[in-house]
């Protein structure tokens, strides 16, 4: 598995390497050409040395000295230095002892500037070379022989490319030593380095459903995981009160449910073991279909919040008449507002036109009617009005609400909430305006209320629902 | 035994008011908190069953007023909420039991009988008086052996005289605790109740003492 640490930890190895390996060459490098310049003048000094010794004797023959006391190394055999005294036809006239047998290449310089050149002897000897054409001196006079001679020197370079690989095994310890070193320094620096991301890892590791109260402290950590932790903070904080509002609408949701549960069981009970007159029973049956109306219009409308919690972008357009779609949704709360005496006034443009999905909106426009024909005091007005705004259409619901605080007002569109929260019996489950608000913003359009003082008087208030629809 | 049964919900209101007569209890109901915690405060009521989620005033409440104002009747709350904060609370609070909705019927009777046994802190299920066995568990009495009818009403006016054996039981005390407030005021129920239970059980078990009440004893008059 890939790992952060490990493939961090691997480049730096690898870049270490290149470094070490890089600085050893160069070392090596370094060190050879020095080696090689020192023993090149050695063998240039000898080069010289010999080529002083060479003369021309009286009868033109030409010889090297090598009895001189200066030049012992030529005579032992298959010694260090070697000399081979060519003609310049290339015929050999002189070789020193310590060469044996062993033919040399020719190599040519001048003087000023012999040549050099590396040869390997059968004997097994490896050789640097240094060779020149030069003019011998003639013995006991002051001028050069006009023969011209080809004297080529070399010295056993065992030595030096000993020194070489002995200094190429210590690089090469060195080396191989610093990086087991540096590997281990980095992998504890990048281990060390990573240990916040680590922590952080734990952390989130930590969390599960139960602990979504958990933040993360963002101070201490490095800049690069704040943004991070700081993510994850407002990521949890969305989750917790995602859970939150969760456990609240089940929890709501169950209790609910279990009022009418429980009076249809006791119902039940009660009949099976009382005996009751016929006007009881009669009693008991129409509390029983009251009850069970009452769990339906729950379930109802708790299968349309989790079709519309699903129904995310499956809102339909279509042309829709803002007027006609407002009167039929009231024609469903028309019998229950007159029975409460409760007057409708609604002054609604005839041509108004949205493009919207007409059973959402008509499931708002139903839910905003059916809470004026349920709330609205007994004997007052509901007022409905709609108007163009600037690129949307408003349509107002408007009716007396003396009994509604400033504090009611944030809890209007929560699910469940009702003003007087424990009436069990309540023909409503506080669903209806969440509903609506909900599917208001499925349908692009946004739904809010708002208290006025009332228009009539100066001690009531009135609730005012805007509805507002876009109208592209 | 009087019993005050606190509940928003109409249709419970009316079945278990219903289920409890059929015991023999006195039944008030109150269909909200200050309803219920003024009739509380007004009556001597053996148990109360108290919703939690009332208008008005919540159950907790009620329960906390009624016991801050030194009230020690035995509550048994009601609730649709059963998680165990919900019941701790409630118990914090001076409740004496816990019931959850919904509940089967049965539950719910035999539990306010415990609350009103506990009223008088009677534990003995069973109890004799003269020749008269009572079985408060079985609720059966006999005399001599011989099994005595009972209606549920009798039955608790017989059990509220002998859990307080042998003492003057107040008329007024009487119908405070087994008659309800359907009974008209200045009616003779009691006196009309204890006659017919002095049939049924014969002679030399309840007495009357003029002006003071009644009271059960084994003694020959």
């Amino acid at each position: 598995m890939k790992t952060l640490r490990g493939q961090l930890t691997l480049r730096l190895v690898v870049v270490g390497a290149l470094l070490l390996g890089a600085a050893g060459v160069a070392l090596h490098w370094q060190v050879k050409r020095a080696l090689g310049a020192e023993f090149d003048a050695g063998l240039h000094g000898l080069l010289q040395a010999v080529t002083t010794l060479t003369e021309q004797m009286p009868g033109g023959k030409i010889e090297i000295d090598v009895a001189h006391e200066n030049a012992p190394q030529f005579q032992r055999e298959r010694g260090a230095d070697v000399f081979v005294l060519r003609a310049e036809d290339g015929r050999e006239i002189q070789r020193s002892l310590s060469l044996c047998d062993a033919a040399l290449p020719p190599v040519a310089g001048s003087p000023a500037q012999p040549e050099f050149a590396d040869a390997m002897l059968p004997d097994g000897r490896v050789l640097r070379l240094a060779g020149v054409h030069f003019f011998p001196a003639i013995e006991d006079e002051e001028r050069l022989s006009d023969t011209k001679v080809a004297l080529v020197v070399g010295r056993d370079r065992t030595a030096m490319d000993r020194s070489l690989a002995m200094l190429r095994a210590a690089l090469f310890i060195i080396g191989a030593s610093a990086l087991a070193v540096l590997a281990i320094a980095i992998a504890w620096g990048v281990n060390s380095g990573l240990a916040p991301v680590r922590r952080l890892r734990d952390e989130v590791c930590a969390v599960d459903a139960g602990k979504l109260r958990t933040r993360f402290d963002v101070a201490p950590l490095p800049a690069e995981l704040q943004p991070v932790a700081a993510s994850l903070n407002e990521l949890l904080a969305r989750l917790e009160s995602a859970f939150d509002r969760e456990r609240r609408f089940t929890g709501t949701a169950a209790h609910e449910l279990r009022t009418p549960l429980a009076e249809l069981r006791v119902l039940a009970e009660v009949n099976l073991k009382t005996p009751a007159t016929a006007a009881e029973q009669a009693e008991s049956w129409r509390d029983a279909l009251a009850t069970t109306q009452r769990m339906e219009r729950l379930a109802v409308q708790l299968l349309a919040l989790t079709r519309g919690e699903d129904a995310g972008g499956v809102a339909q357009r279509m042309p829709v008449d803002v007027a006609s779609a407002v009167s039929e949704a009231w024609k469903q709360h028309e019998a229950r507002a007159q029975s409460r005496g409760i007057a409708l006034e609604m002054s609604l443009p005839k041509d108004l036109g949205i493009p919207s999905d007409p059973t959402l909106l008509g499931v708002v426009l139903g839910n905003l009617c059916g809470n004026s024909a349920e709330h609205a005091p007994q004997g007052s007005r509901v007022r409905i009005s709609a108007a163009a705004e600037s690129g949307a259409v408003l349509v107002l619901f408007r009716n007396r609400a003396d009994a509604l605080t400033a504090a009611d007002m944030p809890h209007l569109f929560e699910r469940f909430w009702r003003k007087d929260a424990a009436r069990s019996d309540a023909r409503h489950h506080g669903l209806g305006l969440a509903l609506a608000q909900e599917f208001a913003v499925l349908i692009g359009g946004t739904l809010d209320a708002r208290l006025w003082p009332a228009a009539s008087d100066s001690t009531g208030q009135e609730i005012e629902f805007t509805l507002r629809l876009p109208c592209a | 035994m009087r019993v005050l049964f606190v509940e928003d919900s109409q249709v419970l209101r009316r079945s278990v008011r219903r289920a409890l007569r059929h015991e023999g209890f006195a039944v008030d109901v109150a269909e909200d908190g200050a309803e219920g915690l003024a009739a509380a405060e007004a009556n001597e009521y053996d148990a109360i069953v108290l919703d939690v989620m009332l208008p008005k005033l919540d159950g907790l409440t009620v329960l906390r007023r009624l016991r801050a104002a030194g009230r020690q009747t035995h509550v048994l709350l009601l609730t649709a909420r059963d998680t165990v904060a919900d019941r701790v609370e409630g118990l914090r609070q001076g409740a004496d039991d816990y019931l959850v909705k919904p509940f089967a019927l049965d539950e719910l009777l035999a539990r306010v009988a415990a609350l009103c046994r506990r009223a008088y802190g009677a534990k003995e299920s069973a109890l004799r008086v003269g020749a008269l066995d009572l079985d408060f568990s079985a609720r059966r009495v006999s005399r001599s052996g011989t099994p005595v009818e009972l209606t549920a009403r009798e039955w608790r006016l017989l059990e509220y005289l002998a859990r307080r054996l042998g003492e003057v039981v107040p008329r007024a005390e009487i119908e405070a605790h087994i008659y309800d407030e359907m009974v008209e005021p200045m009616s003779n129920v009691v006196d009309t109740a204890i006659y017919a239970l002095r049939q049924k059980l014969g002679p030399g078990l309840i007495h009357t003492r003029r002006g003071l009440g009644y009271v059960l004893e084994a003694r020959e008059e």
